[in-house]
């Protein structure tokens, strides 16, 4: 058993053909995946599922043993935390936006980090000049995508699953978001699963390989 | 430069004021500039009708306009973003509200002053006929125009349907309630003239001050009058861009 599982699930969209028919695999925890595959073959949706953004047309998910339906959303999608490949972002500063989660009722019980925190996770990921007290709505995408990324793991999930985080970043900025996401797998042993069309070798972690194909989802140890 | 979008409007005060002046146009319809001016100055010292003063009527008209435009403003901006938020109330509201939106104020004016009588509350009722359907309809516009990933984010980062709408769905459509808001305040401060004509029991507001003047033919006062209600609803207008400013810092 994995930290999530799939059983027969399948999914497809209204009037479309299946993207994913009879699909059973397994999540381990603790795993760095990297998700590959052609346009429109489902990696958006694989991720989607798991957040139960989208339910199975049939077939269950797992969550630690349990069906997705038996957590409440929130708790859920606390621990399983999907980040969107759109930035988007609210009317205020960096920091008002790295904290925005903290102000909505589910996440009060969850520590808010101080000024210095944010500081060092902005630097982490190449971030230095940029002020907490900046316009987020004056950021570049590029940007933009690393303030996602760290307002997301201010949440501290236990399952982590981006879509395509470094699509807008530069060689150097992108090594630098797999170098934080690499930390965190190997520290906090968080699970990943990265869909990503970048070639880059990990350097602290041996990735996993999903390949997401029309119909289906293959597991390899090769990219 | 800086006053270069006041030059039309200088130069055609100073048209207007030479074509009175060598009798092109006839003073007794359309008066001066300058005897504009000057009756401006009789309304503020002497009043309309004399002992009511230009102060007075602005008040009385503010304070009906306020009355109108708070409650429509009250109503409607709740109203709109819940119209947005739900596409079923939206189904359930929506031909009610296009069937009595065309209706123009003023055709509501005497099933008003059979409802509420002469006075106040006939007057407040026709401003905020006028000013609710924009602050409505731009309320509803301004969710449906906020983009469906605001959403998803607020709810992948575990908020609650609370939470999503008073920090994603309000702030979203600040903007466009702001557009509601003055195209609101707007056709209130123009519906206020022709509610004021329904009568006003005070003896006060601009536009009964206006329909005093024409009775005793002083074209001079009704145009001063018109003069004042065209610069109240600019620096209104101008208020609620500034506060737009404010509330919506992205734009500056």
């Amino acid at each position: 058993m994995g930290i999530i599982d799939f059983h027969s699930v399948t999914f497809g969209f209204p009037e479309q053909a299946a993207l994913f028919t009879d699909l059973s695999l397994s999540i381990r925890e603790g795993a760095f995946y990297l998700i590959k595959g052609p346009s429109g073959a489902g990696k958006t949706t694989f991720l989607r599922l798991m957040n139960r953004l989208e339910d199975p047309n049939s077939g269950e998910i797992r969550f630690k043993g349990k069906p997705l339906e038996d957590y409440p959303p929130p708790r859920l999608r606390q621990s399983l935390l999907y980040i969107q490949q759109t930035p988007a972002v609210m009317d205020g500063s960096v920091q008002e936006n790295l904290l925005l989660p903290f102000s909505f009722k589910n996440n009060h019980h969850l520590k808010k980090p101080n000024h210095d925190e944010l500081e060092n996770l902005l630097k982490e990921v190449h971030l230095h000049n940029m002020g907490l007290n900046e316009h987020a709505m004056n950021l570049s995408v590029g940007q933009l995508q690393r303030v996602c990324l760290i307002r997301g793991l201010l949440l501290a999930p236990e399952v982590l699953l981006l879509d395509e985080p470094t699509s807008a970043l530069d060689p150097d900025s992108a090594g630098a978001v797999m170098g934080l996401l690499e930390r965190l797998n190997v520290e906090s042993g968080l699970t990943l699963l990265v869909i990503t069309h970048r070639t880059y070798t990990p350097q602290r972690v041996k990735p996993r390989f999903l390949r997401v194909t029309h119909g289906g989802i293959e597991e390899s140890h090769d990219p | 430069m800086k006053f270069d979008r006041y030059i039309l409007i200088l130069v055609l005060l100073v048209l207007w004021q030479v074509l009175c002046s060598i009798h092109v146009i006839p003073i007794h319809l359309l008066p001066s500039p300058i005897k504009i001016i000057l009756g401006l100055k009789d309304l503020v010292v002497i009043g309309m009708p004399p002992g009511h003063l230009l102060p007075n009527h602005i008040l009385y008209s503010l304070y009906r306009v306020s009355l109108g435009f708070l409650g429509a403003a009250l109503l409607g901006i709740p109203l709109g973003l819940l119209m947005g938020w739900s596409p079923r109330l939206r189904r359930i509201t929506n031909p009610l509200v296009e069937l009595v939106r065309p209706i123009p104020p003023l055709a509501w004016i005497p099933i008003a002053i059979l409802w509420f009588g002469i006075g106040m509350k006939s007057a407040a009722f026709i401003i905020f006929l006028g000013a609710f359907f924009p602050i409505v309809l731009n309320t509803v516009s301004g969710v449906l125009t906020i983009n469906p990933i605001y959403f998803e984010v607020a709810q992948t980062l575990n908020a609650k349907r609370k939470d999503i709408f008073f920090k994603v769905l309000l702030p979203g459509a600040i903007p466009s309630i702001f557009v509601g808001l003055r195209i609101g305040v707007g056709i209130g401060w123009m519906t206020l003239v022709a509610a004021e004509f329904t009568g006003v029991r005070t003896g006060y507001g601009l536009g009964y001050m206006i329909m005093t003047a024409r009775d005793i033919q002083r074209p001079d006062e009704i145009l001063a009058g018109m003069l004042v209600i065209g610069l109240i609803g600019y620096l209104i207008n101008g208020g609620l861009r500034a506060c737009e400013r404010k509330f919506v810092k992205w734009r500056n």
